[in-house]
Order: C-alpha cells, then structure tokens, then sequence
C-alpha cells in the first residue's frame, strides 16, 4: 500500500485531475437514468437475486444518488480522497455483483447505466470494473 | 512515529469526508423521493418481482413479429395517458392504479389463456400490471423491453401514424 501511494504521490497534477474527471464523469453518467427510473433500476438489482426485498427499493433510490453526489465530490480537491473511498467502495461491490452473477450462470443485463438495452453480464464488464477501481486507488491514495 | 500520526489523521479525515458525502446523499435521495412523483414505494411488492422471475422479456423486434403475425393481444400499461397519445394500434389500457375496472370493461376481449405483450414506458408499471393479471390466471404473458421507446424505434406502428 505505501509503494502505491509513492507512485500516487509521483503521478504528474495533470494525470491526477485527469483520472479525477474520468472517474466522475463515469459514475454522473451512470447516475442518471437510475435517478430518473428508481423502479427501473430496483428490477435490474433484483435480477442479481443477492438482496432481499426488503431493502431493494431504498437501496435502489439511494444507490444512485451516491454515485451522482461522489462523482462531483471528486471535481472538488477537498473532498477528493473521501469521495474516491466511496467510488472504490462502489466498483469493488460491483465486481463481486457481477462475478457472483456470472458464477451463478444468470443471464442478465448489468444495469450498469440504466435499466433496460443495458449490456450483459460478462467478463468485459468485470474487466472494465477493475480499471475503474485502479482508476481510483491513487485519487485515494495520493498524499494531501 | 509523526508519520505514522500523520497517516492516521489521513484516514480518519477520508472517513470523515466520506460520511459527510453518505449522509448528503442520504438527504438528497430522500428529498428527491418526497417531492418528485411518482414515488417508488419503499416496500417492494413481491407479486412484481415474482412474476418478473417468471416471464422473460422480449425485444421491440419479437413483439413486433408477435404484432404482425396477428397472434397476440397488447396491453397498454401507461397511467394518465391523453385519449389522443400515441398507442401500438388495437393495444387495451389496463394501468396497475385503475386496474380492476379497466379489466372489467375490456374483459369479452381479453381471455387468460390468451398470449399477451405488456408494454409502458417504464418496466415497473408494466411488471405490476403483469402481476396483477398472472394473479387472475392469465398465463401467456410477456414485457416488451424498453417500452414504447423500443417500439417506436423498431419501427412499429403507431395510432398516431408514427409522429414524435
């Protein structure tokens, strides 16, 4: 961990804030369409059958929001580090979502950026989510 | 021995500016769910989700080919529609809200053994609606994915001859 928050501490400002926006802009966009049809969105969470119906609604209404509000939170220096903590949080919860959809043989699409015409489940999206968790790791990292 | 002090307060300042984003998203998320219509309900209700395990969804281009073919009836699910919206020709209205009265006056057309094409603008209401009729023994039931939307773009006909 401190080797990666030396080669954090290397990275030019630029790279910083460019993996910053990237970041953000993925998880806004993601943001949107969920925010706009929560049910939508609570049907696709339910076709991962990992939570109970209890919780599936408020987790579909607050989901989005966190993406959304830790996705401008990582446009603004202050607030960076936290917000990249959340980000991370998020894309490791997908990875295991994805990979135990994929264990389980579902045939379901993501919902990664809304709810229906999504792509399906498989190794791209998987490989596509550690990048975004790299992505991540030195906007946390990185000394203040 | 500062250093390690140093990483501490690190962490513990991410934790906190992480709290502070949690619970800003948990004012956000609440004060959009009170005030924008229509709300999701907090419950799920299990008839939506259990019919939905049942009945896979078909694309724009399979309910389009069902159209065609003449072989199944569609069902229009949409709430607060203006008499003169754009429907798939011949579709009856049934809306979860309205929708015991609504089944009662379409009912000489609609039989349960008849294959059916739900479709909305939104999965959930169609997969409401869907319940509430696989609930009164309609069985050959079946959801257009991405709605009228997915329709519209394949090229399905419209009641109001296609225009946006």
């Amino acid at each position: 961990m401190n080797a990666l928050a030396r080669l954090s501490a290397r990275l030019p400002g630029w790279l910083h804030w460019l993996l910053a926006l990237a970041v953000a802009a993925t998880f806004v966009v993601a943001s949107w369409s969920k925010i706009a049809n929560p049910g939508d969105f609570a049907l696709s969470i339910y076709r991962y059958r990992m939570l109970p119906l209890a919780v599936l609604h408020p987790f579909a209404l607050f989901l989005p929001w966190l993406e959304l509000i830790a996705g401008l939170a990582l446009l603004w220096p202050r607030l960076r580090r936290g917000a990249a903590l959340l980000a991370a949080l998020m894309t490791l919860m997908f990875i295991v979502a994805l990979t135990a959809a994929l264990a389980r043989g579902l045939d379901i699409e993501c919902g990664c950026f809304g709810a229906s015409g999504g792509h399906g489940v498989d190794l791209s999206l998987i490989g596509r989510d550690i990048l975004l968790l790299a992505a991540c790791l030195p906007l946390l990292l990185r000394p203040r | 021995m500062s250093g390690r002090l140093a990483a501490g307060g690190a962490c513990s300042r991410t934790l906190a500016e992480a709290g502070l984003l949690v619970a800003l998203t948990l004012v956000a998320a609440a004060a959009s769910w009170a005030l924008r219509p229509p709300r999701l309900p907090l419950a799920a209700e299990r008839s939506v989700y259990e019919f939905e395990r049942k009945q896979p969804l078909i694309g724009a281009e399979a309910a389009l080919a069902r159209y065609e073919a003449g072989s199944h009836l569609f069902v229009d699910t949409r709430a607060g529609l203006a008499a003169d919206a754009p429907r798939i020709p011949g579709a009856l209205a049934i809306t979860s809200a309205g929708f015991a009265d609504e089944l009662a006056a379409v009912i000489d057309f609609i039989a349960p053994e008849d294959p059916i094409v739900l479709y909305g603008d939104g999965l959930q209401a169609t997969a409401a609606v869907a319940g509430q009729l696989a609930a009164r023994g309609y069985t050959q039931l079946s959801l257009l994915d991405g709605g009228l939307a997915a329709w519209r773009a394949a090229g399905g006909p419209l009641s109001d001859g296609g225009a946006p």
